[in-house]
């Protein structure tokens, strides 16, 4: 591939259109996960209270339990759906702007 | 980030030693040693089909990209599923109550981080190791021997935890010298790596999650069947035992700054682990490798879920005092939990399974070691052999 080539892609508005979507849907995913881990975390650091008070009145489960489980179910569930939305439309975008350029 | 690395990996032999430390619980059990034998000719007879196979390069360090998405999903589980989340997570909820569950947490998090930011550009590139990547952008040589430095440094320091570990183990179940146990674990992980390279690591890989996954449910199911399938009456049962304190965070963790310390540590040490990047280069295409790391965590997370039903269940079946009086750090909660429900013969396939883990771990680190050695270090840098293309894509 020669430099204009190179070029010609790289300013293509497709491209450039395609390249924003997947550095933005990447960081929206990003942030949610960091933030649910945080949270967590944090909560973990000045809430501890809460998470070690009972689940309801009486009950050995403590708060901390679910909540525990359920970042463990939530980080998957996030990557479930990143899966889904890349091998859904991210592929069939890129495979799209090849065939552009092909010709 | 190399910095983080080192951190983790020196966290990583810290924790680790205390495995080696531990009294003989069980003498030579031969239906542990059966499971042992079973589970080595099984694997080099893998080892040696695969051998058959690797010609080029591209099979030798990424399994000829053959490996489809759900296989390789097992094996990237395969390689994060260490003794370490076995025996050391199971011993640390039983030892330390619910703080045990942060660890799996955190190492569980480090996952869809490499999926939405580093998976996607690594693949793309369509390399071998995390070096070749790097060199593509910048300077080839100092990058090349920084990069393969760094991977090895970790995996040294990884692989002589893990070697301790295995030659403690066998030496628990065979009943033969410590110094023999770990020259036998080193000659068989030596012949994985250099005659069936990923291809045979990633089966071995694969086996053993499949195997993990298999005996960690049966301890949990066994467990939950004594307490009626209800973990509250299991959560009572650990108050009424352990105290009310097992079952709140706080055991571990003590002030806000290790909490988060501990957090970001937890997190970005397992995103760079070497032997874990490889994996992503044996499927065929970017699709698959999606869909590996959706199933991986999902095992995963439920391996970790598991793990901690098992450490709350030692508590209750085996008792405290027990488990300390074996282990300080508790690293024998899982196997002793399996004695109590199954006996000696139950403890046995539990013992094989975490030795499974640990040569599976062992071959998966040499092969990374080997590649950073030969591929960055000798291709890339002392015969400057890919110098001339490089230079062509900059």
């Amino acid at each position: 591939m020669n430099r204009d080539e190179l070029k010609k892609i790289l300013t293509d508005p497709d491209f450039q259109n395609l390249m924003k979507k997947v550095s933005s849907v990447s960081f929206i995913f990003t942030a949610a996960i960091l933030f649910v881990y945080y949270s967590f975390i944090l909560l973990l650091a000045y809430g501890k209270e809460f998470l070690g008070q009972p689940l309801s009145e009486g009950s050995a489960t403590t708060v901390g339990i679910p909540i525990g489980i359920g970042v463990i179910v939530l980080a998957w569930v996030l990557t479930g759906l990143y899966v889904y939305w890349a091998n859904k439309n991210y592929d069939p975008m890129v495979k799209q702007l090849r065939e552009k350029f092909r010709r | 980030m190399k910095k983080i690395i080192y951190a983790w990996a020196g966290l990583l032999t810290v924790s680790l030693p205390s495995l080696a430390g531990d009294e003989a619980i069980v003498g030579m059990n031969p239906l542990a040693v059966t499971f042992f034998l079973l589970f080595v000719v099984a694997t080099l007879g893998i080892t040696y089909w695969a051998a058959k196979r690797s010609r080029t390069a591209t099979e030798f360090y990424a399994a000829g990209r053959s490996i489809s998405g759900f296989q390789n999903g097992l094996a990237l589980a395969g390689d994060y599923m260490s003794a370490a989340s076995f025996l050391g997570i199971a011993g640390m909820v039983a030892t330390k109550g619910y703080d045990g569950l942060i660890y799996s947490i955190g190492f569980l998090v480090g996952w869809p981080v490499i999926m939405f930011l580093i998976a996607e550009p690594l693949r793309n590139l369509g390399k071998y190791t995390f070096a070749d990547v790097v060199a593509y952008r910048l300077q080839l040589k100092p990058i090349k021997i920084l990069a393969a430095l760094g991977s090895i440094a970790v995996v040294i320091l990884y692989l002589i935890a893990q070697m301790v570990g295995s030659g403690k183990l066998i030496q628990l179940v065979f009943g033969i010298p410590y110094e023999f146990a770990v020259v036998i674990i080193g000659a068989l992980m030596i012949t994985y790596v250099l005659f069936g390279g990923m291809l045979a690591t990633t089966w071995v890989q694969i086996i053993k999650a499949v195997l993990l996954l298999g005996g960690a449910t049966i301890m949990t199911v066994w467990t939950l069947v004594k307490f009626g399938f209800s973990p509250e009456s299991l959560f009572q049962s650990v108050k009424e035992t352990a105290g009310e304190k097992w079952l709140q965070p706080g055991g571990l963790v003590s002030n806000p700054i290790d909490a988060i310390s501990l957090g970001l540590a937890l997190m970005f040490g397992t995103a760079g682990l070497p032997h874990i990047l490889m994996r992503f280069y044996t499927v065929r295409d970017a699709k698959e490798a999606r869909k590996s790391v959706f199933f991986a965590t999902g095992f995963i997370g439920y391996f970790y879920i598991l793990t901690f039903v098992i450490g709350f269940g030692a508590v209750v079946l085996v008792g405290l005092e027990k488990i300390t009086s074996i282990g300080k750090g508790g690293n024998m909660a899982a196997p002793l939990l399996a004695q109590a429900l199954g006996g000696d013969a139950f403890l046995g396939f539990i013992a094989a399974v975490a030795f499974a883990t640990i040569l599976a771990v062992v071959a998966g680190l040499t092969l990374a070691g080997a590649s950073a050695l030969s591929h960055d270090l000798y291709v890339g840098v002392f015969r400057k052999v890919n110098l001339q293309r490089n230079r062509k894509l900059k």
